[in-house]
């Protein structure tokens, strides 16, 4: 009976909105529920975005004994579409754009602070920053990679470089306005070049 | 004085003898039989065919997404993987163990659906951690769910329906003479934690969606028919625009999901079984609208526990009666072709998998 106890008791406190009494005792509802009966349900009464990502994908190619970057391609629309290809069981594939933009926007966010700090603190900031998220941008760094290569096929590729964007939905009180209003496109993180990563599974 | 402390002596007897004597009923109550098996049998049937589904999804893309030479490198994954978690996909870079481990999980999915047992629940616990920590970017709510669901399902008792050998398993599970055992109070409280944990889960997306900007506007369901990511169906983003219907679901999403514990406390049945059918319709909704599949079925296969094996009997009865009244009120000669399928007739009521036990709680 106690574990069944101990685990409502640290289910309750773990998923109550942060209160003083919650915060206090959080430390021990996580000592009881991670790491196998970790949860966050938070994703399931998500404030739905206002606004549609896009991704725009350059590379470097090495053509004719020159370094010619090619124009940018928009990759996220078709992945997020996939899906409409096989309703029955659609493709994941969207999911990992969904990583990806929320990264960038993280990213951007925390990189967006950064800036407001005083000079002095502002390097070492940005290479933890940098550390921190060095595991996402090495994925996206990979898969980028294997897009280029299915995006220009025997090409030599040198660098990478995503470009992540946002372009506001409609708002509901427009939605019957004609003609339709167009929401301007914004630009939220720019990746540096991120060096080919050829042998990516296709 | 004397007197006081007597009365407060027997007052205090008296008190520790109900505690007691409570304690007693609800610990005979937990040891006397298995209770929630069909929920369970259906939670298992659905668990399993969703990761089959998870694997079929991608399959051509599989190399790309888990594989050793996947966009998400092992050693980015492991990265990921938070502290005691695991991953057997980690274990090899070989293609081979990967090929190997891939369709072992297909396979043993496939087994668990069909056989359930506390080893091919064990095994699918594994497998299916495994999975999802191979590559968390594909993971989509529901997956959380099932992770912390599947390891409750381990001491449970999730093949008494819908396997091979249910029927025998039952007879002896709901023998009048069994006495109380160890196992069947762990199946019972893991049980209630499964049914405790997706109550949870319900109230605090419920509690999360109330402070929405755009769930309080209701709004809501008209920017999630217009995420790209989710716009399966055109006609559904039309509908949602729709300011009546889109502000009715929005509403009637926020106000099924705060109701949810307190419609599974409720001594009403109806109250129980109406607020979860709800939500299996709005699930079955996210996957057909939204491309949501494998989330839809594993929130529907923990809704299933939710209901007691008299709410599914009482169904199964009512429904039966439908088809029945049905059947007669068609044309002579379409009747015995049409009724002869279904268990419509009354001796095949009493053949039904969902007929009632021996030990039936009421």
């Amino acid at each position: 009976m106690l574990p069944v106890l101990a685990f409502t008791a640290a289910c309750l406190v773990y998923n109550a909105p942060q209160s003083p009494a919650s915060v206090r005792l959080a430390g021990t509802a996580r000592k009881v529920l991670e790491p196998y009966f970790w949860q966050d349900w938070q994703l399931f009464g998500p404030t739905p975005g206002t606004s549609n990502n896009l991704v725009y994908l350059q590379a470097r190619i090495q053509y004719q004994g020159k370094v010619v970057e090619t124009a940018p391609v928009e990759v996220e629309d078709a992945i997020d579409k996939a899906p409409r290809d096989f309703r029955i069981n659609p493709t994941k594939l969207p999911g990992i754009m969904l990583a990806f933009d929320q990264t960038s926007s993280h990213y951007a966010n925390a990189a967006t602070r950064i800036k407001k700090l005083p000079a002095v603190q502002r390097k070492t900031a940005q290479a933890e920053l940098d550390k921190r998220y060095k595991a996402d941008f090495g994925e996206m760094q990979r898969f980028f990679s294997a897009r280029a290569h299915s995006l220009y096929p025997g090409a030599r590729i040198l660098a990478v470089q995503a470009t992540f964007k946002t372009r506001p939905m409609i708002p509901f009180s427009e939605r019957y306005e004609h003609p339709r209003p167009v929401e301007k496109v914004k630009g939220l993180l720019r990746t540096s070049w991120m060096a080919y990563v050829p042998g990516v599974a296709q | 004085m004397t007197r006081r402390l007597l009365s407060a002596a027997g007052a205090c007897n008296a008190l520790s003898r109900f505690v007691l004597a409570g304690l007693d009923r609800f610990a005979i109550r937990l040891a006397c039989h298995e209770r929630r098996l069909i929920g369970l049998s259906l939670m298992r049937l659905v668990i399993g065919f969703a990761t089959i589904l998870y694997c079929l999804a991608d399959y051509s893309n599989r190399q790309f997404l888990w594989g050793p030479h996947a966009y998400n490198s092992p050693s980015t994954a492991s990265a990921q993987i938070p502290h005691a978690g695991f991953s057997l996909y980690l274990v090899s870079d070989s293609r081979a163990w990967f090929e190997l481990l891939f369709h072992a999980t297909i396979l043993t999915s496939a087994a668990f659906m069909i056989f359930g047992g506390r080893v091919l629940t064990l095994v699918q616990a594994v497998m299916m951690w495994s999975l999802h920590y191979r590559n968390q970017d594909l993971l989509e709510g529901g997956d959380n769910l099932a992770q912390i669901l599947i390891i409750f399902l381990t001491f449970t008792v999730s093949n008494a329906y819908f396997a091979p050998g249910a029927k025998k398993r039952r007879e002896r599970l709901l023998a009048s003479d069994r006495p109380p055992t160890v196992s069947t109070v762990l199946h019972n409280l893991a049980a209630f934690l499964i049914v405790f944990q997706t109550a949870v889960l319900y109230f605090a997306a419920g509690y999360w969606k109330t402070f929405g900007k755009v769930w309080q506007d209701g709004v809501a369901m008209y920017y999630i028919s217009r995420e790209t990511e989710f716009r399966m169906s055109a006609t559904f983003a039309h509908l949602m625009g729709n300011a009546y219907l889109g502000t009715a679901v929005s509403y009637a999403t926020i106000f099924m999901e705060l109701a949810f514990p307190f419609a599974l406390m409720s001594a009403r049945p109806w109250l129980r079984k109406a607020n979860t059918l709800a939500l299996e319709g709005m699930h079955l909704g996210i996957a057909a609208f939204m491309g949501l599949v494998c989330f839809g079925l594993l929130m529907i296969g923990a809704d299933c526990v939710c209901l007691r094996d008299d709410d599914y009997r009482s169904m199964w009865r009512r429904a039966q009666t439908r088809y029945a009244r049905l059947a007669t009120s068609w044309p002579p000669e379409t009747r015995s072709r049409r009724a002869s399928p279904l268990t419509g007739s009354a001796p095949r009521v009493s053949g039904s998998p969902l007929r009632k036990g021996a030990h039936d709680h009421v």
